[in-house]
C-alpha cells in the first residue's frame, strides 16, 4: 500500500481554544468554497503533445503548470529562482488555456528587450504566434499579442490595449510592478483582465510589503487590506520580519509558485572562470591614455560649464520660458556629450580599431576647429597602431579549443574586426547581431549548431537566444552593466546544459576594464553568484542613473562610491536571500 | 455546482463581510465597503444568478468563472478551517427516512429505526495523487463516528450550531483520519499504480531504445572499419607481386590504427551515453507515485443519526445530514475521549 504524506502536519495544532474557532458560518463557507474549486480538476496537460517532443517537460513546470490551472483565483504569480524555466511554465498553462478554450485573447508584457525572445519561443516551443505590437491596432487584430510594457502604457497604445478585454494577461519580470504610483502599475491596473499570471524571479526585492502590493495588484484584496496583512503576518516595521509564517505561506501558496532550485533536483553545472590582463604595447598604452585624458578633459569641461551655469541662476523661479529652455537644452546636451562619451570609452577599449573608427564619426559631430583637430589627430595616430593584443590571446585560445566556442563583444565594428581576423586564420565562423532579421538570426544558430565552430556575438543579438549546446564563451570586451554578463553567461549556463561553463574573460591591464574587473566585479564575485542574484544585487545600489554612467563618473573622477554602494547593495541582497528562505522555504527557513 | 450552492455562498460571503444587499427580480444590488470598492474596482456591485436576466438586461452574472465570484470563494480556501460543532434535530428526518427506505430493496421485511447521537469528528483532505503521466487532485469528506468512518460529501450544505467548548486531540484524530486514507482510496489508488507503473514502463521502455540505437550507431562505424580491415587483408592475400602486398599491408595498419582510434574515442562516446542514461535513470526512479494529502477542514461533530434494524440482521445507520444509509459495521456505541 502506497503511504501519504501530510503536507501540512505541521500546521495542526494539538488543541485549540474556544476563541480560536471557525465559527459555524465560516466553517459551511470554507466547506462549500472547497467544494466549488474540486469542481473542474484538471489532472493532465491536454496540450502535452504539441510540445513534448520539442521540449523536455521538467517535473516541477509541469506540477507548477497543474497548480495554475487549478487555482480558483485564475491569477497566479510564478517565482521560480532564475534557470527553472518560468517563460517554459507560462507556455505550458497558455497553450493549456487555449486548447482548452478558457483563452482566445492573450496579452504578453514584457520588458523591451525580452519581447522577440518570447515570440521566439513560445513559436518554437508552442507553436503559437504571437504578434510583437508595433501599432495600436494589432490589439485589436491579433488573438495573441507580445507587447514591451514601456510601448503599452504609451498614450498612443494605452487605451486600446485597456480597451479590449484580454481572456489571459501575462507579465513578465513583474517585480517591476510594486510601486503603485508608476505608470506600469497603472497600466496593469487599468487593462481588462479574466486570468492573470506574473512571473518575476525576485519577488522580494527590498520588503514584504512590496510584495504584498504586486499580489494586490495581481488579485486585489485577496492578502486583505495592507493594515489587516501587516497586521496578521508582519512582525515589524520594515516588512523584515514575518509572523504566523505557516499560515502566510499557505495563503501564498495559493496564489504563487516559488520552485527553488535546490528542491527541483536539478544539477547545474559549475562556471570556470579565466581572466587574462594582457599588456598593451607601449604605442597602444600612450594612445589609450591620451583617448582617456581627452574623454576626460570633455566631460570635465561640459560638468564644469554645467555648474556655472546652474550658479548663475539658481532660483529657477525667477527664470523665463526662454532660460528655462535652455537649461532644459543644455541638460539634454550634457546627457548627451556624456553618453557619446561613455561610448567612446568603450569602444576604444573594446578594440583600438574600433575606438578609431568611433573616433572619427565623433569628429564629424564637432563645430568646434580645436576640438576637431584634437579629435583628428588622435584617430590618426591609432590609424598606425598595428596588431591587436586581445585578438592575438583570442587566436592563441581558439587553437587549442575544438569545442563549440561562442565569443561576444558589445560592438559591431570588434565584431567584423574578430571575424576578418579569425577566418584568416582558418576558424569557421557565424555572425549573430542585432542588425540581422529574425530569419537571418535562425538561419545564424542553425548553422552555430551545425558545423561552425565559433559563433561571434553581440550583446543585442543574442538576448533571448539559449545556446546551451555550447559550453565555452569567451568575453572579448566587458559590458559595464552586470546584468549584461549576466545575460550574455545566461545563454550557456541554464537547464540542459551538460558541462561546465568556462568563461574567458579578456581585459588589458591600466584600462577601464581592468578597473571594472578589479574594483567592481570583484566586489560582487560576478561571475560566481549564483544565476539571478546579479538582479536582486543591482535593485539595491543607491547611485541614481545607469550603470555605465556611475562606473563612468567612478572612474574618470578615481572616486570609490560606486565601489562602496556596490559592495553595500551585495551585502543587502544576501539579507534579502535569507529573508526569502524564511519567507518562502517550506522545508528550512525559520 | 448548483445555483443554489453558489447564492447561498454568496450571500455567506455578504452577511460574513458585512456588505448590505438587495435582492429585486433575481437581481442582487450590494453596497460595498471600501475595501470591496478597491479590490473589484467599483461603488456597487450589481449582479445575478440567472443567465436570462443577465442577458436580457446585460447585468453582471455572477458564479464560477466570474473574478469577483472566485475571488470570494478562493478567500474562503486558505488556511486551515477548524471548529467544534453540532448538527441541529429536524422533525422531517424521520419522515424523510421513511421516504427513503425503499433505497434499501427490503421489501416488507419488518424493521425498527431508532434514533441516536452521533458523536465524531469531520475531515476534509485535499489528495493529490502524482505519477508518471498525470496528476489528481481531490477533495476527500469524512466523518469518523460509531466506530466507523461514513464518506461526507455533501455534509456542506447543512446549517451549524456551534459547541462551547474547545477542541482537544486534533492531532490523533488526523493521525487516525491519515491512517484510513489508503484503505478508503484503495481502488483509486490501485488503478493510479497501475497506470503509472505503465507509463514507467512507457519511459524506460524509450529510454532504453534511444541509448540502444546509439550505442548500435558506434558499434556501426567501428564494423565499418573493420570490414575495410578485413577487405584489405584479403586484398594482402590476393596481391600479385611484393610492391602491392606492402602497400595493402601499409594500408591494413592504418586502418588498423584508425580503428584504434574510433574505438577509443567511441568509448569515450560510450561513457558520456552511460553518464546521461545513469542521470536520466535518477530523475526516473524519483519519479514514483506519491500521494499528498492536505488536511482542509477538521470539526468534532455532533449529530443526529438513526440505526435501522431489519429481522433479517442486515442493519444501517441513517445519517440525514447526509441524506445517505450507510451498512451498519459496528453497533452505536457512546463515544470515547470527546
Amino acid at each position: 500500500m502506497v503511504k501519504i504524506r501530510l503536507k501540512n502536519k505541521d500546521s495542526i495544532p494539538a488543541s485549540l481554544p474556544k476563541t480560536e474557532l471557525a465559527s459555524p458560518e465560516s466553517f459551511s463557507m470554507g466547506l462549500i468554497a472547497h467544494s466549488i474549486t474540486a469542481l473542474d480538476n484538471v489532472g493532465e496537460l491536454l496540450g502535452r503533445n504539441s510540445y513534448a517532443g520539442k521540449i523536455e517537460i521538467l517535473e516541477h513546470q509541469t506540477r507548477t503548470a497543474l497548480h495554475v490551472l487549478n487555482n480558483f483565483s485564475h491569477r497566479a504569480l510564478l517565482a521560480d529562482e532564475v534557470g527553472l524555466g518560468k517563460t517554459i511554465e507560462a507556455g505550458i498553462i497558455i497553450k493549456e488555456y487555449i486548447v482548452r478554450k478558457l483563452a482566445k485573447k492573450v496579452l504578453v508584457l514584457t520588458p523591451a528587450t525580452l519581447k522577440y525572445q518570447w515570440q521566439e519561443e513560445m513559436r518554437s516551443k508552442f507553436e503559437l504566434d504571437f504578434k510583437v505590437a508595433d501599432d495600436p491596432s494589432d490589439y485589436d487584430d491579433f488573438d495573441l499579442v507580445i507587447a514591451s510594457i514601456d510601448t503599452a502604457k504609451t498614450k498612443r497604445h494605452a487605451p486600446t490595449v485597456q480597451s479590449v478585454k484580454w481572456d489571459l494577461l501575462i507579465i513578465d519580470e513583474a517585480h517591476k510592478l510594486k510601486n503603485s504610483s508608476t505608470q506600469n502599475y497603472k497600466l496593469v491596473k487599468g487593462i481588462d483582465k479574466d486570468r492573470c499570471l506574473m512571473l518575476t524571479a525576485t519577488p522580494l526585492q527590498n520588503n514584504i510589503f512590496e510584495l504584498w502590493a504586486l499580489l494586490d495588484l495581481l488579485h486585489p484584496g485577496f492578502l486583505g487590506s495592507k493594515t489587516h496583512f501587516q497586521e496578521h503576518f508582519i512582525a515589524d516595521d520594515q516588512g523584515l520580519k514575518i509572523r504566523n509564517r505557516d499560515l502566510l505561506q499557505d495563503k501564498l501558496g495559493k496564489i504563487m509558485i516559488r520552485n527553488l532550485r535546490k528542491d527541483t533536483g536539478i544539477k547545474f553545472p559549475d562556471r570556470k572562470v579565466h581572466t587574462k590582463m594582457l599588456d598593451y604595447s607601449q604605442e597602444e598604452m600612450e594612445f589609450y591614455r591620451d583617448a582617456i585624458a581627452y574623454i576626460k578633459n570633455r566631460y570635465m569641461e561640459v560638468h564644469q560649464q554645467q555648474s556655472e551655469s546652474q550658479d548663475d541662476t539658481k532660483d529657477t523661479e525667477d527664470m523665463d520660458q526662454a532660460d528655462l529652455k535652455k537649461m532644459a537644452e543644455q541638460y539634454k546636451e550634457k546627457g548627451l556629450l556624456t553618453f557619446a562619451l561613455i561610448m567612446l570609452t568603450r569602444q576604444i577599449t573594446s578594440s583600438i580599431k574600433t575606438g578609431v573608427a568611433a573616433l572619427e564619426r565623433y569628429k564629424e559631430a564637432i563645430d568646434d576647429p580645436t576640438q576637431k583637430k584634437l579629435v583628428e589627430d588622435l584617430a590618426n595616430r591609432g590609424k598606425f597602431i598595428s596588431g591587436d593584443r586581445k585578438l592575438d590571446y583570442l587566436l592563441k585560445l581558439l587553437k587549442k579549443e575544438k569545442d563549440k566556442v561562442i565569443i561576444f563583444t558589445t560592438f559591431v565594428h570588434t565584431q567584423k574586426m574578430i571575424e576578418l581576423e579569425l577566418q584568416l586564420n582558418g576558424f569557421s565562423t557565424v555572425l549573430f547581431n542585432g542588425k540581422m532579421n529574425p530569419e537571418e538570426k535562425e538561419a545564424a544558430i542553425e548553422q552555430f549548431k551545425g558545423d561552425k565552430q565559433i559563433l561571434i556575438c553581440t550583446d543585442a543579438g543574442s538576448e533571448g537566444r539559449n545556446l546551451q549546446f555550447a559550453h565555452i564563451l569567451i568575453n572579448f570586451d566587458l559590458p559595464w552593466n552586470p546584468m549584461r554578463i549576466e545575460q550574455r553567461i545566461g545563454r550557456v549556463h541554464r537547464i540542459g546544459q551538460k558541462k561546465d561553463v568556462v568563461i574567458h574573460n579578456l581585459a588589458i591591464k591600466d584600462t577601464v576594464e581592468a578597473y571594472i574587473l578589479n574594483r567592481l566585479y570583484e566586489k560582487i564575485n560576478l561571475f560566481r553568484i549564483s544565476i539571478g542574484e546579479m538582479d536582486m544585487i543591482l535593485s539595491q545600489l543607491k547611485t541614481k542613473g545607469t550603470t555605465e554612467n556611475a562606473i563612468f563618473d567612478a572612474y574618470i573622477n578615481d572616486n570609490e562610491e560606486f565601489a562602496k554602494d556596490l559592495e553595500t547593495a551585495a551585502k543587502k541582497a544576501e539579507d534579502i536571500k535569507e529573508f526569502d528562505t524564511i519567507v518562502f522555504d517550506k522545508k528550512n527557513g525559520q | 455546482m448548483d445555483s443554489e450552492l453558489a447564492q447561498r455562498f454568496f450571500e455567506s460571503y455578504l452577511d460574513d463581510n458585512k456588505l448590505k444587499y438587495k435582492v429585486k427580480d433575481s437581481i442582487y444590488v450590494v453596497k460595498l465597503d471600501r475595501d470591496h470598492k478597491r479590490w473589484w474596482d467599483m461603488a456597487e456591485l450589481k449582479c445575478t444568478f440567472d443567465q436570462r436576466t443577465a442577458k436580457e438586461k446585460n447585468i453582471q452574472l455572477m458564479g464560477v468563472g466570474s473574478f469577483i465570484f472566485d475571488s470570494m470563494v478562493s478567500k474562503y480556501t486558505s488556511g486551515l478551517n477548524l471548529s467544534n460543532l453540532s448538527l441541529p434535530e429536524h422533525k422531517q428526518d424521520l419522515i424523510e427516512l421513511n421516504d427513503r427506505l425503499d433505497e434499501l430493496s427490503k421489501g416488507s421485511t419488518s424493521y425498527m429505526i431508532e434514533p441516536v447521537i452521533g458523536f465524531g469528528f469531520y475531515t476534509m483532505f485535499e489528495v493529490v495523487i502524482s505519477g508518471a503521466s498525470q496528476t489528481d487532485r481531490f477533495n476527500v469528506p469524512l466523518l469518523f463516528a460509531q466506530d466507523q468512518v461514513f464518506s461526507a460529501f455533501g455534509l456542506e450544505r447543512n446549517k451549524f450550531e456551534a459547541v462551547d467548548m474547545p477542541l482537544k486531540d486534533i492531532d490523533k484524530d488526523i493521525e487516525k483520519a491519515v491512517e484510513h486514507l489508503p484503505i478508503h482510496l484503495k481502488a483509486q489508488l490501485d488503478e493510479k499504480e497501475k497506470e503509472h507503473d505503465k507509463a514507467m514502463n512507457g519511459l524506460i521502455r524509450i529510454q532504453d531504445e534511444h541509448v540502444q540505437s546509439q550505442y548500435d550507431e558506434l558499434k556501426q562505424s567501428e564494423d565499418n572499419l573493420q570490414f575495410k580491415i578485413d577487405d584489405a587483408k584479403n586484398q594482402v592475400l590476393d596481391a600479385s607481386s611484393f610492391s602491392l602486398k606492402d602497400k595493402w599491408n601499409r594500408k591494413v595498419k592504418e586502418l588498423e590504427r584508425k580503428l584504434k582510434l574510433l574505438v577509443d574515442k567511441n568509448n569515450e562516446k560510450r561513457r558520456k551515453i552511460k553518464d546521461e542514461f545513469d542521470a536520466q535513470q535518477t530523475t526516473l526512479d524519483r519519479r514514483e507515485l506519491s500521494i499528498d494529502a492536505k488536511l482542509l477542514a477538521y470539526a468534532k461533530l455532533e449529530f443526529p443519526l438513526f440505526t435501522v434494524k431489519y429481522e433479517d440482521s442486515d442493519n444501517y445507520y441513517y445519517i440525514p445530514a447526509l441524506r445517505k444509509f450507510f451498512p451498519m459495521i459496528a453497533e452505536p456505541k457512546a463515544p470515547k475521549n470527546l
